[in-house]
């Protein structure tokens, strides 16, 4: 039947444990993805933050079936996916879709938005001609579009209506998780609202879980509920969204905080502590603690040995050493910078 | 204070088979030494187009670009022919773009495309001008400049081509740099780096700096003056504080209430239907269609920017009076 | 959609022009029957008439007595039909090709390539007139020697385009919903690359006519049949007293190829436009 979603379990509806992956490049091995473990509940979103080279799409990709990980294994709703052969991924497929960041990319240029959103379903065989069609004018309310817009070809129509046919698009199949890569990087800020307003929107009628990746630090604290920071492969730290962004305990996700603009923040000329050096290359990441080469927090132990990830709460883990010493001493430099100003 | 940059009634309409499409509309820029003036706007406010009709970039055969006044300096460049806006690029106004990796050679070697630079301005000739290129890389912290001088651009990160594109920039010392977006193609770490080192040489040499860009949370830590545009014109402008905190122009109103911040909760305040093509203008205030707070004048009228003090608006129902 | 195509390609008069010319050839070569009725190879004239003498004989006749203008029009007919015929074939098998190398890659491509060059590396005329001396040189033979030669440019630049697809997020976003690969090669990675497949075909039906002339100079060409290479041939003795008997149908030839490489390059500014993703 159209239109249900399948998912009515309990319980997580996505365990990635341990997953890890490397690909071969011309100049060496690049672990793109280091043992890596989230979990993914029913209606929730979890955020992946990162910079270049943090393996987050490269993450994404193997959740989804695209790239074979080396180890550690994928649970979609319950059921293992890892490395599955095709024909009975084709299944799982139904499960769980994806939006990409360019719009314009990812819609091919010679469908109509119609056919692109009936697309999925032709592909799986489901429903039959009329039955389709239905589908696809209750997708395109669902997203907000006029019907209209289905005989319409993807540069006939504005960024964020693309956008939108693609979000249409991922949704045909009724998916449990949907993975968001960077989808409202490129566009305008105002249309960004409309479509991370119909993506809440979605979530709550339809109980869909989102993976949202971004290097947008706002939107994502904005939209996610739990989120989880990558650093060249590594997860650093994880946790509610809230607690994260206003309360960071690694010295990364402090360093993002703070080099991120905010637009509240009028401390214009104000020389804000910042992150110096640049990424280092995915060739040859640090050892030890990958941050460790420009962390102002670094001791000797940070170059040899991994931090784990460990809990310091009931719902954060973080991967430093010297968590609850950085911890102190910068709350005694807040209660210091608030007695003078 | 020495006025860098001063435009007035800035219009420029691009050529197309349907006719003379008005892009920019009597557009009013001023920014003084020392000062960071930023460009704000969404696609289709015509931003990068004022900025590439400033050294006029955009060919003849595209676009026509007239204006009362175009000062950079205090060379007037209304009229200049070609030969005298050559003259004026690179050595009075820099330039950096949104890509690096798109706006470098990438076939010359960086330490080749900054002595260009320096050889075509005669700064300075020969090994002289490698030195000064290495100086130069050295000015925009790219470490082991000596060796970098001789990499080509694919070898170097985005945000040390970033750094080199900034160096080609304000290699002649220029008095007006023009910033087209120039972090949104780097990761946040890196755009931090690239935009304290524009106002560090901003301060070294007193240039103005016209920062364009989308994100309003750029402006509100890199900028000293805004200025909002919206289809073509100039909609609102003011110290950034005061157009941050207290916004006149609805559009202005509903960019902020768009972006998401640390008081967010729930739904984003959306701005309802699209911005208007360039063939499909309005009549009255472009604005007028998707404005909460419009008036019956405003679909027949176009308001013009008033205020006082450099605070301004164009708007027949500011929120605030100007 | 396609009215802007049409109208972006009645823009260029070069192309129409290009059109326009193979139309008129097209045109000649379908009413060749009903025109010059009978075996154009038939003895029906004085010897060697120039063009004009004799206005039975527009074109003239060749040493034989025959008459040029029934040569040149029955010629038309085998010209063009192998032109089509064999750029038709190669393109397919190009595109076959160049297909499952781009889309697989590693050792698919590897072994495909390797063939592709050794079709590549062996001078194609040449290789051409080896097929011919050794299969025969009847009309099948010619047709498949010249798509034996044609094909590797155009696996080459499928390939190429494949290549550079495959990357594509709307690509991707076909595996992520589950579609198969042939289903993706054929509805989401082929229609984005046909401007180049229409253009780069179209050259090589010019191409397969230059070379179906120079076999038929040669020789080489079906005996049975008239082209304008064999016309052409068969005037290269008389060369120095009768040169109209070469100059005309190669005349015709170099209308038709130029017309040819025109319309492509209007096809290939319309069709690029089109296809440009704003």
């Amino acid at each position: 039947m159209l239109g249900i979603p399948t998912n009515t379990s309990v319980g997580p509806v996505l365990e990635v444990s341990n997953l890890s992956l490397s690909f071969a490049t011309a100049t060496g091995l690049v672990r793109a993805v280091d043992d890596v473990s989230l979990t993914l509940g029913r209606g929730e979103t979890l955020g992946l933050v990162g910079e270049s080279g943090c393996g987050k799409s490269s993450l994404a990709r193997s959740i989804l079936g695209l790239t074979k990980p080396d180890s550690g294994s994928v649970r979609l709703l319950g059921r293992d996916i890892t490395g599955m052969p095709r024909e009975h991924m084709l299944q799982c497929r139904r499960d769980m879709q994806m939006i990409f960041q360019n719009p314009s990319a990812a819609l091919n240029p010679r469908l109509t938005a119609g056919r692109l959103i009936e697309e999925p379903l032709v592909v799986h065989g489901l429903g039959r001609r009329q039955e389709r069609r239905e589908r696809v004018g209750q997708l395109l309310s669902q997203v907000g579009l006029r019907p209209e817009v289905a005989q319409r070809y993807p540069h006939e129509i504005s960024g964020g209506q693309r956008q939108r046919v693609a979000i249409a698009r991922a949704l045909a199949l009724s998916p449990a998780v949907i993975v968001c890569d960077e989808p409202v990087s490129a566009l305008d800020v105002s249309v960004q609202a409309q479509v991370i307003n119909l993506l809440r929107d979605l979530q709550e009628r339809l109980g869909v879980s989102y993976i949202f990746i971004s290097h947008g630090l706002s939107v994502t604290r904005h939209i996610s509920h739990r989120v989880a920071i990558m650093y060249l492969g590594r997860i650093v730290e994880e946790g509610p969204a809230r607690e994260v962004f206003d309360a960071p305990s690694h010295p990364y996700t402090r360093a993002l905080i703070r080099a991120a603009p905010r637009i509240d923040d009028l401390s214009a000329g104000e020389a804000i502590e910042m992150l110096d050096g640049e990424l280092p290359s995915p060739l040859a990441p640090p050892p030890g603690c990958h941050f460790h080469t420009r962390c102002p927090f670094a001791i000797l132990n940070c170059g040899c040995t991994v931090p784990p990830l460990r809990a310091t709460g009931p719902e954060r883990r973080v991967a430093c050493h010297r968590t609850e010493e950085i911890g102190v001493l910068t709350s005694v430099a807040l209660h210091e910078k608030d007695h003078i100003t | 204070m020495s006025v860098v940059l001063q435009v007035e009634g800035l219009c420029t309409s691009f050529k197309t088979r349907r006719g003379l499409l008005p892009a920019v509309h009597n557009v009013d820029l001023r920014i003084e030494a020392g000062e960071t003036l930023a460009l704000v706007g969404e696609s289709g406010s015509g931003k990068s187009v004022t900025a590439l009709s400033i050294l006029r970039l955009i060919s003849p055969d595209h676009a026509q670009i007239k204006a009362r006044s175009l000062r950079i300096g205090d060379e007037e460049l209304c009229s200049a022919t070609p030969p005298m806006m050559r003259a004026v690029r690179g050595k009075k106004a820099g330039m950096i773009f949104q890509d690096p990796a798109t706006s470098l050679n990438p076939v010359l070697s960086i330490g080749r495309q900054i002595v260009e630079a320096l050889e075509v301005h005669a700064v300075a000739r020969g090994k002289a001008a490698w030195d000064h290129a290495q100086a130069l890389l050295e000015r925009v912290r790219v470490p082991d400049a000596g060796r970098r001088l001789h990499d080509f651009p694919h070898q170097l990160s985005g945000g040390m081509n970033q750094r080199v594109m900034i160096a080609l920039a304000i290699a002649c010392s220029p008095r007006l740099l023009i910033a087209d977006e120039p972090t949104t193609a780097l990761d946040v770490t890196i755009q931090a780096q690239i935009l304290r080192l524009i106002r560090e040489l901003q301060d070294e040499i007193g240039m103005g700096v016209l920062l364009i860009t989308h994100d309003l949370a750029v402006v509100a830590r890199n900028a000293d003056r805004v200025a909002v545009m919206y289809a073509g014109r100039k909609v609102e402008e003011g110290r950034v504080a005061d157009v941050l905190r207290t916004p006149l122009h609805p559009y202005t109103a509903g960019l902020l209430a768009a972006t998401p911040d640390e008081r967010s909760n729930g739904r984003l305040a959306e701005i309802p239907g699209l911005v208007p093509g360039l063939a499909e203008m309005p009549p009255g205030c472009p604005f007028a269609p998707r404005c909460t707070r419009a008036l019956d004048v405003c679909s027949g009228a176009m308001p013009t920017i008033s205020g006082s003090s450099g605070r301004l608006a164009a708007c027949f129902n500011p929120i605030a009076p100007c | 959609m396609t009215n802007s195509f049409f109208y972006r390609l009645a823009c260029r008069p070069a192309a129409l022009l290009g059109m326009l010319v193979l139309l008129a050839m097209a045109l000649g070569a379908i009413l060749a029957p009903w025109l010059y009725p009978g075996d154009p190879m038939s003895m029906v004239g004085g010897v060697l008439l120039r063009p004009g003498e004799d206005p039975t004989f527009p074109f003239g006749t060749d040493q034989m007595g025959r008459d040029l203008a029934a040569e040149v029009f029955h010629g038309a007919r085998i010209t063009l039909l192998v032109g089509i015929v064999s750029a038709f074939a190669a393109t397919g098998f190009g595109v076959l090709v160049g297909a499952i190398a781009g889309f697989y890659g590693d050792m698919v491509d590897g072994v495909l390539m390797r063939l592709t060059e050794l079709f590549q590396t062996i001078p194609g005329f040449l290789l051409a007139i080896v097929f011919i001396v050794i299969l025969g040189s009847s009309i099948g033979v010619i047709v498949f020697s010249i798509a034996a030669i044609s094909w590797p440019a155009i696996a080459r630049m499928v390939r190429a385009e494949f290549l550079s697809l495959k990357s594509r997020d709307f690509v991707q976003s076909s595996r992520v919903i589950g579609m198969s690969d042939a289903r993706i090669i054929l509805t989401q990675m082929l229609p984005n690359c046909m401007a180049p497949i229409v253009v780069t075909s179209s050259i090589t039906v010019a191409t397969a006519i230059l070379t179906e002339a120079g076999l038929s100079f040669l020789g080489l060409g079906d005996p049975n049949l008239v082209s304008w290479g064999s016309v052409i041939g068969v005037g290269r003795e008389s060369l120095r007293t009768s040169a109209y008997l070469t100059l005309i149908p190669g005349l015709a030839i170099l209308l038709t190829v130029l017309a040819i490489n025109l319309l492509g390059e209007g096809l290939n500014d319309a069709m690029n436009t089109r296809l440009r993703v704003a």
